[in-house]
């Protein structure tokens, strides 16, 4: 019995330390901050095209009245939005443009953890109150700022960390909350992944490997003209079965490091196809800076050098020892 | 050591290199607590996609409505279903507006000469989709009587062949609840479609306005091959007229 017990308690043990090491190790900010000014123009970059038609979607008077959004489910909604606050045109414009200078701060990164939570809010907002216009764009959007809002992103490429080198205090890059925020969005990225190839494969045109034709041939989607694909149908039966394939296993493959590579540069080509070919760069481009998550922050301290980086803080000393080692 | 190192090689990410620091920045009381709320967490972002498009009726769909409040609050609580289960055809919603001057003005939207950039062309789009959902998941009002007569058809042969109570009151509770469904639903339509028809009425100084909701069907490979365009009116749908307004059957409140 007590070897039994012995047994399950080294097992339980060996899932603490991992779950440990997991969560909370210690992780520069890099990454974080690259996908912060990356996530943070798309941010600028949707919301300011808000801007052409704003009266129309989130005014009063627009397409879509308040009540809508609330009407989806029986009983109270908890969904919110600061333009139902107060109705003038002047609360209208004024609080676009002011969310418009927070998203361009959280970009900059100045003042990061409070502008990151702003952003946050105002990514919901927005979203919120143009329910029937939203589409996966804005869902990758809210929980990518969320997470970055909760890390210390600020910490390198940032006016925070140029302002504090400035000043003379050095801050120290790699924090437990960087970890914490990077598995939250891998993690997430993993969900999103698994469900929509799961949902794929309840579909025929995904098994039957004409799914991609339907994508590509749809009018409303085209935006490149790919209809000499019909030639052949076998390079859309493969890209199809690719794709799908990809997706259900994204979740599986993408943690061990010799299939890593492999899955994420799939997931550039695949984003940027459906970007170019389906008139959605947007979305496309914000499925990339996700997996962004999954690229040690050691990379992007090879690449982007010192750039607006606390030469004695951007890395822990174990992660410099191991980036030399391998 | 050699067992840990093997334990390390398993780790996912960059644990082998940082598991050299024995130390973590935070004592285990914290851990303990931060652990607790991811885990919750991460149940509460999983709930979304298990329970929406669709759900288990005892298990995902209850934690689903507990946690709506975090869900609304966050924006979570998303399917995930891109492009699932199949592509499918895209819907236009069309226009036609009677002017207060006697002019007709048609329109559509998405319309790729009008709405730019592509982000702002994706809005109209996905506005244009909603619409069609809501119209096409909402049954007439003679459809939707029919089948609440059929359930109450079945309530009533229950109770007079005397079944056990627990069948009589699931039946109850499928009638309610498609009452409950259906009226939702209408209202949902109901809702945008006068927001819509309002917002064109003020824009074009209208006297009435009809809107129509129209299918555009993928073309089959062969069709293409054979010189058809993606555009080709034959992929068009006939339109279907979705509602009718004058300025009288819009409140004031929602003209002004």
């Amino acid at each position: 019995m007590s070897g039994i017990s012995s047994v399950v308690r080294t097992y339980g043990r060996s899932w603490i330390d991992f779950w440990n090491h997991f969560w909370f190790e210690k992780r520069a900010a890099n990454t974080l901050a690259l996908m912060r000014v990356l996530v943070a123009s798309m941010l600028l970059y949707t919301h300011l095209v808000w801007t052409l038609e704003l009266p129309t979607f989130f005014g009063d008077a627009g397409v879509l009245p308040t009540e809508y959004r609330g009407l989806f489910q029986w009983g109270p909604s908890y969904s919110w939005s600061h333009f139902e606050w107060f109705q003038s045109s002047a609360w209208l414009w004024g609080s676009h443009f002011a969310g418009l200078l927070v998203l361009f701060l959280f970009m900059a990164g100045w003042q990061t953890r409070i502008t990151g939570i702003l952003s946050f809010l105002l990514v919901v907002s927005y979203a919120n109150r143009a329910t029937g216009a939203q589409f996966g764009l804005d869902q990758i959007n809210a929980f990518l700022c969320c997470y970055l809002a909760i890390s210390d992103c600020g910490r390198v490429y940032s006016v925070d960390a140029w302002l504090n080198r400035k000043r003379g205090r050095g801050l120290d890059g790699s924090t437990v909350m960087n970890n914490i925020a990077t598995r939250l969005i891998q993690l997430h990225m993993c969900v999103v992944y698994l469900f929509a190839g799961l949902g794929k494969l309840q579909g025929g045109y995904w098994w039957n490997g004409e799914a991609i034709w339907g994508a590509l041939a749809s009018f409303e989607y085209q935006s490149v003209d790919m209809t000499w694909i019909s030639d052949h149908m076998w390079l859309v039966n493969l890209l199809t079965l690719v794709a799908v394939s990809w997706e259900v296993a994204y979740p599986f493959l993408v943690w061990p490091r010799l299939t890593r590579p492999i899955v994420l540069l799939m997931a550039v080509g695949i984003h940027l196809g459906i970007g170019v070919f389906m008139g959605m760069l947007t979305f496309g481009l914000v499925m990339i800076y996700g997996n962004l998550a999954f690229v040690e922050p050691q990379v992007w301290r090879r690449c982007c050098g010192s750039i607006g980086a606390d030469e004695t803080a951007e890395i822990t000393d174990h992660q410099v020892v191991a980036a030399k080692t391998t | 050591m050699s067992v840990r190192n093997d334990k390390l090689q398993m780790l996912p990410m960059n644990e082998s290199e940082n598991c050299r620091d024995p130390e973590f920045a935070w004592g285990a009381v914290t851990r303990g607590i931060v652990s607790l709320v991811i885990a919750l967490y991460l149940g509460i972002v999983l709930l979304g996609p298990l329970a929406n498009p669709i759900g288990s009726a005892d298990l995902t769909l209850p934690l689903s409505r507990a946690v709506r409040p975090v869900h609304q609050f966050m924006y979570l609580g998303h399917g995930y279903r891109f492009f699932g289960p199949d592509p499918g055809p895209g819907h236009l919603l069309t226009y036609r507006i009677k002017t207060n001057e006697g002019d007709i003005v048609e329109g559509q939207f998405p319309d790729r000469s009008q709405h730019w950039p592509r982000l702002m062309y994706h809005r109209w789009f996905m506005l244009s989709e909603s619409i069609y959902d809501h119209y096409a998941f909402t049954p007439s009002p003679e459809m939707f009587r029919e089948s609440l007569a059929g359930v109450q058809k079945e309530i009533d042969a229950a109770r007079i062949e005397g079944a056990p109570r627990e069948i009589v009151d699931e039946l109850e509770r499928r009638h309610w609840n498609m009452r409950q469904d259906y009226d939702l639903s209408s209202r949902r339509f109901d809702v945008v479609v006068r927001g819509i028809a309002g917002y064109l009425m003020r824009k074009y100084d209208g006297q009435s306005i009809q809107l129509f909701c129209l299918e555009r069907l993928i073309p089959l490979p062969v069709d293409v091959r054979s010189g058809n365009e993606l555009d080709d009116p034959r992929y068009l749908s006939v339109p279907q007229q979705i509602a009718e307004f004058t300025w009288s059957d819009l409140s004031s409140e929602e003209i002004q």
